[in-house]
């Protein structure tokens, strides 16, 4: 927390300038344990209401006190918000919010905020997405978020990591570049080869393959699904498919993509869609481009 | 014939496109077998926050929320993510952020209460 430097070491402006250097963490926090914004901004003011009370000389680290008091205060809401929406008439959502207005809970502190997570993180124990949201969100020590959500430090790792596990099934987190890379490098060793042993170790569980063929010959119509099948439908046509291709990596929407070409013309793209790292590293999707139109513009 | 898999902006922006024009086809074509909808109106009344399932549940609903004319929707970023807003008369009347299953649109999160829609319109 080096954002001390433009605080006023004395003065009646000190209490207030130090609060709103961390109000966005603040109410970073409150929302992401909540949902909503309404409440979120009820527990910063709470917490700004404790803190006028406080002799602020006396504590050591602000930042920690007051994000301390925001996810108790938080923790509490929790509490009583799970028994709100039992009474909610249907299901609920959380309250969206504009992450362009705010650029200090967007940009720089973007994670934990989709809906997908926050909707995840409802399911869990206040104390669980206390933990959670300090440590992924905020990147907090373990020993802090332990005197934080008031638990020994084992039990708050523990907690994280359930909730990891919760979320991870839910939220693959998308291989880093060189790991896309890699893995699709993998891929075409072991396609063009029909290795299937090596293909499966390449896929997840549930990776699925689709094909663009604008409704040309060769292309799968239909998605094919499962670690096993897949590898088994990649190494079917890996000697006529791969034979005399010249292959050209490129990016495609972003990511690494790589165009097959016979004799200068392309007739195929492949790219994957990843997630993980290292030995969790894998292949979710693989997407196969043949459609003639749109191939044609790779040339 | 499907189309070919997108990554989140494209499928995003081709939301926008058929809530815009209401078209149901569209929009069910970007939809995973196993999509799921839920338009949240704030749960003050009974049957107005409501859970869609299936592809054809999850465009009735879609459309029923967000496909009247009138509306204008931008692609902006919500939660982090581009999600797809609704104004009507300049003020939001509607957020949509999808979750992104294999390539297609698995979930859509319709949230339409004007409580939960407050800190847009201030």
């Amino acid at each position: 927390m080096d954002d001390e430097t433009t605080i006023p070491q004395h003065g009646p402006d000190r209490a207030a300038a130090i609060f709103s250097a961390v109000r966005p963490r603040l109410f970073g926090i409150a929302y992401r344990m909540l949902g909503s914004v309404a409440e979120a901004e009820d527990i910063v003011q709470d917490a700004w209401l404790r803190w006028q009370g406080c002799d602020i000389d006396t504590i050591e680290n602000p930042p920690a006190f007051l994000a301390t008091v925001t996810t108790r205060l938080a923790m509490n809401s929790a509490q009583s918000a799970r028994s709100r929406h039992e009474t909610y008439i249907g299901p609920w959502l959380p309250d969206p919010i504009d992450t362009s207005a705010d650029p200090e809970l967007g940009a720089e502190r973007g994670e934990a905020l989709e809906f997908a997570v926050l909707l995840l993180l409802e399911k869990l124990s206040p104390a669980e997405r206390a933990a959670y949201v300090l440590r992924e969100a905020f990147d907090y020590p373990y020993s802090l978020i332990a005197e934080i959500v008031q638990l020994a430090e084992p039990a708050v790792r523990q907690l994280v990591s359930r909730a990891r596990k919760h979320l991870a099934a839910e939220r693959r987190k998308p291989a880093s570049r060189p790991e896309q890379r890699r893995l699709l490098d993998a891929f075409l060793t072991a396609a063009q080869t029909g290795d299937v042993t090596s293909l499966e170790r390449l896929f997840a569980a549930d990776v699925v393959s689709y094909s663009d063929g604008g409704g040309v010959k060769l292309a799968a119509r239909k998605p094919v699904a499962g670690r096993e099948r897949v590898a088994k439908f990649v190494a079917a046509f890996s000697s006529h498919f791969w034979l005399g291709a010249e292959l050209r990596w490129i990016e495609a929407n972003g990511q690494p993509a790589v165009v097959l070409s016979r004799e200068g013309v392309p007739y195929a793209m492949v790219t994957a869609n990843t997630s993980g790292a290292g030995a969790e590293a894998g292949i979710d999707e693989l997407l196969w481009m043949m459609n003639p139109t749109k191939i044609a513009a790779l040339a | 014939m499907r189309t070919f898999p997108a990554r989140r902006g494209t499928l995003v922006h081709a939301v926008r496109l058929a809530c815009e024009r209401a078209d149901g086809a569209a929009l069910a074509a970007l939809l995973h077998r196993d999509a799921a909808a839920v338009a949240d109106d704030g749960g003050l009344s009974p049957g107005g926050s409501r859970r869609a399932k299936g592809a054809a549940a999850v465009v009735r609903l879609v459309l029923e929320s967000v496909g009247e004319p009138g509306l204008v929707a931008t692609e902006q970023p919500v939660n982090g993510q581009t999600g797809i807003v609704f104004r009507r008369d300049g003020a939001v009347v509607a957020i949509i952020c999808v979750g992104i299953r294999s390539g297609r649109v698995g979930d859509v999160w319709i949230v339409l209460g004007p409580l939960k829609l407050r800190s847009w319109n201030r």
